[in-house]
């Protein structure tokens, strides 16, 4: 029998993944997130500027599927643990 | 329903009052997305401006005032109250820091700042009064940094309100205009547009900027249209769900927003009649898209904060920011080894700034000709039906997605790291665009200090997109940093 808390945080590691993967794409391979650095602010402090922000939030939605809510809390937006369990949160109630 | 026959107004309160007589009720400007809540009809309009007015005159601090708006109907209010107090408002950037915010304090002597209290940085929000969650607030004289530049000079003189410009030498400039330069511009934009009171505005630039304070304030309130603020980001979903329930027949953004919403297919024309993009090149690629998924063309201005809109491009002629606008003329001046027609853009309008108000060299003055045409950065050529192309700048601004920036500011931020022996911060061709490069010399400091340093001092839209740190930058023979050598470097992770 599977383990649901494990398999949540699996997901939540592969969306991780997948985040960090965008930031590269979409930084044009100049900004390569530290696969250690997760928490709080660990998006906020690659210091990507503004444009680079918006296509990486638009990246999210086209790979992952999601819609940003305009009133999403900027802590989601910082952080890659963050963003992931908001991103899984948003897709299971979808399903 | 087509504007009554009045006489032009010359100020700011004479255009809301003369639309809150006639269309009263009907709404004059709302939010959108995390905005919705706020809403004025043309008569509450008036009314919130007359009582902000009397809000901000009841704290006499002396003028001028930065004023921080977050692009919300009551920071509408809140700028156009600003005026009609004499407060004489200096409209600043919601993304600057508090670094930026005190240059802008200490440059101009700012007597007090108007804005959101949850938008201010943290050491800049003062203990004042609100009014509808706008704080308002005298400078700690430790931030002010002396008494007004402008206000012991008398610059200050018939001086209405005050913008911004990118700046050539490292710091934002702050431009003084007279009240009649808004309404100028504002009565050039509705005519070239054909604004009328059927239009809903869907603005997605910030209020700060030329796009919106030029084509989106007075002009629109001088039509009797419905103006909506997005209060989402601009990223295709927000904007898509803000087309669908604003329905507007008007659409201000910038290129970025174009990119995106006809990339994502999610576009819905709706009742769109018109599209305006500005502030940076559309893609070719971009344009042909969006004429193919809405049959509309992307009509496009070109305007500079000391000269207010120049042009209009209803979007029928491809690569050309359009011809004058009524009032405004271009001229283009020889410049040498410049390809033939092509030349300096010269400008000169009705909506004109009046002067700097730093106090700082050089002075507006130096910039026209002596027949009053102000002396542009752009390069252009001007064909025989007077639609304007551009084809470069002179000097080194770099333009990311609409925002310009002076590298010379972000290299004297990253120069300040202790361990940086030197910089040089460029633009460079990106696949949409311009982005910003910065090679530092240093054997000591890391990418993150980097970041972090120039994120402490710099607003986001700054921050180098493209960051390499090396024992040694490439040099020739004469000590000078070799440019053309530095794009082969890899950036540093």
């Amino acid at each position: 029998m599977s383990n649901p808390s494990t398999e949540n945080g699996s997901a939540t590691d592969d969306v991780i993944t997948t985040l960090m993967r965008l930031v590269v794409e979409v930084s044009g391979g100049d900004v390569v997130p530290n696969p250690g650095d997760t928490g709080p602010d660990s998006i906020r402090r690659l210091g990507l500027n503004s444009v680079t922000t918006l296509s990486f939030l638009v990246a999210v939605e086209d790979t992952l599927g999601i819609e940003w809510d305009d009133d999403v809390s900027s802590d989601v937006l910082g952080g890659f643990a963050d963003m992931a369990e908001y991103v899984g949160a948003l897709s299971h109630a979808a399903v | 329903m087509s504007r009554p026959d009045f006489a032009e107004p010359t100020g700011v309160l004479e255009v809301i009052s003369q639309a809150a007589a006639v269309w009263g009720n009907r709404p004059a400007v709302t939010g959108s997305g995390r905005n919705t809540s706020e809403s004025y009809s043309y008569i509450e309009l008036l009314a919130a401006i007359h009582q902000c007015a009397a809000w901000i005159r009841q704290a006499n601090l002396p003028a001028p005032l930065v004023v921080v708006p977050s692009s919300t109907p009551t920071d509408v209010v809140t700028i156009l109250a600003a005026v009609v107090a004499g407060a004489r408002p200096l409209v600043a950037d919601l993304t600057w820091t508090e670094r930026e915010l005190h240059e802008v304090i200490r440059a101009t002597g700012a007597g007090g700042l108007l804005g959101r209290r949850a938008v201010l940085p943290a050491g800049l929000v003062p203990a004042g009064r609100t009014w509808r969650e706008i704080t308002l607030g005298r400078w700690d004289p430790t931030h002010a940094g002396g008494p007004s530049h402008a206000a012991e000079n008398g610059s200050l003189a018939g001086i209405c309100f005050g913008r911004f410009s990118s700046g050539s030498t490292g710091r934002s400039r702050c431009l003084g205009f007279f009240e009649q330069a808004a309404v100028q511009a504002a009565t050039a934009w509705r005519q070239a547009s054909g604004l009328t009171s059927s239009d809903t505005v869907l603005c997605l630039a910030t209020l700060n900027n030329g796009l919106a304070f030029n084509t989106c304030l007075l002009s629109v309130f001088g039509a009797g249209a419905r103006l909506v603020l997005h209060g989402g980001r601009p990223i295709p979903s927000s904007i898509a769900r803000a087309m669908r329930t604003v329905r507007p027949s008007v659409l201000v953004a910038f290129p970025f927003a174009f990119d995106a919403l006809t990339e994502n297919g999610r576009l819905e024309r709706g009742e769109l009649r018109l599209a305006v993009s500005s502030a940076a090149p559309l893609a070719p690629a971009t344009a042909r898209r969006w004429q193919e998924q809405t049959g509309l063309g992307v009509c496009n201005y070109y305007g500079l904060v000391e000269t207010g809109p120049v042009t209009f491009n209803d979007g029928t002629v491809q690569g050309s920011v359009g011809t004058a606008l009524p009032g405004a003329e271009i001229a283009i001046e020889p410049v040498s080894g410049a390809p033939a027609g092509v030349g300096r853009v010269l400008v000169r309008t009705r909506s004109m700034a009046t002067r700097y108000l730093d106090g700082r060299p050089p002075d507006l003055a130096s910039s026209l000709t002596p027949d009053g045409f102000y002396r542009t950065s752009d390069l252009g050529v001007l064909d025989s039906a007077g639609h304007l192309r551009l084809t470069g700048r002179v000097g080194a601004v770099v333009n990311v997605a609409g925002r310009k920036i002076d590298p010379n500011e972000v290299s004297a931020v990253i120069r300040s790291i202790p361990g940086v022996s030197d910089v040089l911060v460029r633009g460079e061709p990106a696949a949409d665009g311009e982005l910003l490069a910065a090679y530092i010399e240093s054997t000591t400091v890391a990418r993150q200090v980097v970041v972090d340093h120039c994120r402490n001092l710099l607003a986001d839209y700054k921050l180098p997109g493209r960051i390499v740190i090396s024992a040694k930058l490439p040099r020739s023979s004469a000590g000078k940093v070799a440019a053309a050598q530095l794009a082969d470097e890899p950036a540093t992770p």
